[in-house]
C-alpha cells in the first residue's frame, strides 16, 4: 500500500516533468544571467556531447514535443537510476547480514 | 545554480570532484549501516508479536529487512524525480531571470539528510551526462553546492532553528522555508567563491550579485519546500525527520 503512495509522487512527476515544465521561464537562471551581465557567460563550454542538450530530444523538431519528451525520460532515469543504486546497496547488506546470521 | 565547464579552473573543479566522491561515499556508507542498524529493533518488536509471520523468527525478520529496504528504495527514487521534474520548472524572478526549485532541504526533510545527499547526486549526475545542464567536470562542483551544502548543510539549519523548539511540529514549516531559504543563498556563496577562486570573475563583483540574485530565488526555494511538505504531511506520508528512532547517528 505504502508502495502505491510513493507511486503517486511518481506519476505526480512523470506530469510536472512532462507537462508543467513547459510552462517553465525561460530566462536564464540566477548564475547564467549573471554571467552574461559580468561577462563570463562565454567561458561556459559543452565539453562533453549530452543526449538531450538544452532538455531537448535532437531527433524531434516539435520543441514543446521534445521538451516533454525530455522531462518524461529523464524523471524515469533518475527514477530508474536511484532504483537501482538503492537494489544494489541493500543487496550488499542482505547478502552481508545472511553470512552474520 | 549549476556550473557549466569552463566556469572553473581545473584544480578548483578537481579539488571539489574529490570533495564531492569523499561525500556520496560517505552517505553510501551511513546509508547502508542505517540499513543494519535497523535489525534488533526490529527483532525486538517481532518478539512482542508471535503471531507475526508465523513463527520462524529468523525467517520473517529477513523479510522485514527487505520491507524495510523496498520502502526506502521506492521513497528515494520517487523524491528524486520527483526533484528532477521540480528542477525544470523555472520561475521567474526578477528583470529577465528565472530560478528553480533545488529541493536539497526538501529530501533531507523526507528521506533524511544522506539519503538526500545521495538523491541529489543522481539528479546531478542526470542533468549533467544526458541533458547538458551543468558541466561534466564542474559535476563535483555542483553536488558540493547542491548535494552537500544544500540538502546535508540544509539538514542542520533545519536542525539548528528546532534545537529549542519544544514541539517540532509547530515550528516545522516555518524551519523549514527559512533552511530551504538559507541553503540556496549559501549554496549561491559557495559558488561565487569557487568562481572567484578560479580567476573567472573577482569574488567582490560576483559575491554581491549571486547573493542578491539567489536572495529571491532561495525565497521561492521556501514557498515551493513548505507547499510540498504540507501536501505529503495532509497526506499521511512519512517523513523521516518525524521519524523517532533514527537510522543513523548524525
Amino acid at each position: 500500500m505504502k508502495n502505491n503512495k510513493w507511486g503517486i509522487v511518481f506519476i505526480i512527476s512523470i506530469m510536472i516533468g512532462g507537462a508543467l515544465s513547459l510552462f517553465a521561464s525561460s530566462s536564464p537562471d540566477g548564475l547564467e544571467k549573471i554571467a552574461e551581465e559580468q561577462g563570463f557567460l562565454d567561458k561556459g563550454q559543452q565539453l562533453f556531447a549530452s543526449i538531450m542538450p538544452d532538455y531537448q530530444v535532437p531527433a524531434i523538431h516539435s520543441e514543446i514535443i521534445g521538451a516533454s519528451i525530455a522531462g518524461i525520460v529523464g524523471t524515469c532515469i533518475v527514477f530508474v537510476l536511484l532504483f537501482l543504486a538503492g537494489k544494489f546497496l541493500y543487496q550488499i547488506e542482505i547478502d552481508k547480514s545472511n553470512k552474520e546470521f | 545554480m549549476h556550473i557549466p565547464d569552463g566556469f572553473l579552473n581545473n584544480g578548483t573543479a578537481g579539488s571539489l570532484m574529490g570533495a564531492a566522491v569523499v561525500a556520496v561515499g560517505f552517505a553510501i556508507k551511513k546509508v547502508r549501516s542505517a540499513f543494519l542498524e535497523k535489525v534488533p529493533v526490529l527483532k525486538a518488536r517481532l518478539a512482542t508479536f508471535p503471531d507475526f509471520g508465523g513463527g520462524g523468527s529468523e525467517m520473517s525478520f529477513q523479510n522485514k529487512l527487505t520491507k524495510y529496504g523496498k520502502e526506502k528504495m521506492w521513497k528515494m527514487a520517487t523524491i528524486g524525480s520527483l526533484i528532477f521534474s521540480a528542477q525544470m520548472v523555472n520561475f521567474p524572478v526578477s528583470n529577465g531571470t528565472s530560478g528553480h526549485l533545488l529541493g536539497g532541504v526538501l529530501a533531507a526533510l523526507i528521506l533524511g539528510p544522506f539519503e538526500a545527499i545521495l538523491v541529489m547526486a543522481a539528479v546531478l549526475s542526470v542533468q549533467s551526462f544526458a541533458f547538458g545542464d551543468g558541466g561534466v567536470l564542474a559535476l563535483g562542483a555542483n553536488i558540493f553546492n547542491m548535494a552537500v551544502f544544500g540538502a546535508l548543510g540544509g539538514y542542520y539549519y533545519f536542525k539548528f532553528l528546532t534545537k529549542n523548539a519544544k514541539d517540532i511540529k509547530k515550528v516545522f514549516l516555518k524551519s523549514a522555508f527559512v533552511a530551504a531559504w538559507l541553503s540556496v543563498v549559501f549554496a549561491a556563496i559557495a559558488t561565487s567563491i569557487e568562481i572567484a577562486l578560479s580567476g573567472t570573475k573577482a569574488l567582490a563583483v560576483v559575491l554581491p550579485a549571486m547573493t542578491l540574485t539567489h536572495i529571491a530565488i532561495g525565497f521561492m526555494e521556501g514557498v515551493i519546500t513548505v507547499v510540498i511538505l504540507s501536501i505529503l504531511i495532509k497526506k499521511n506520508y512519512k517523513l523521516e525527520i518525524f521519524n523517532k528512532e533514527k537510522a543513523y547517528e548524525e
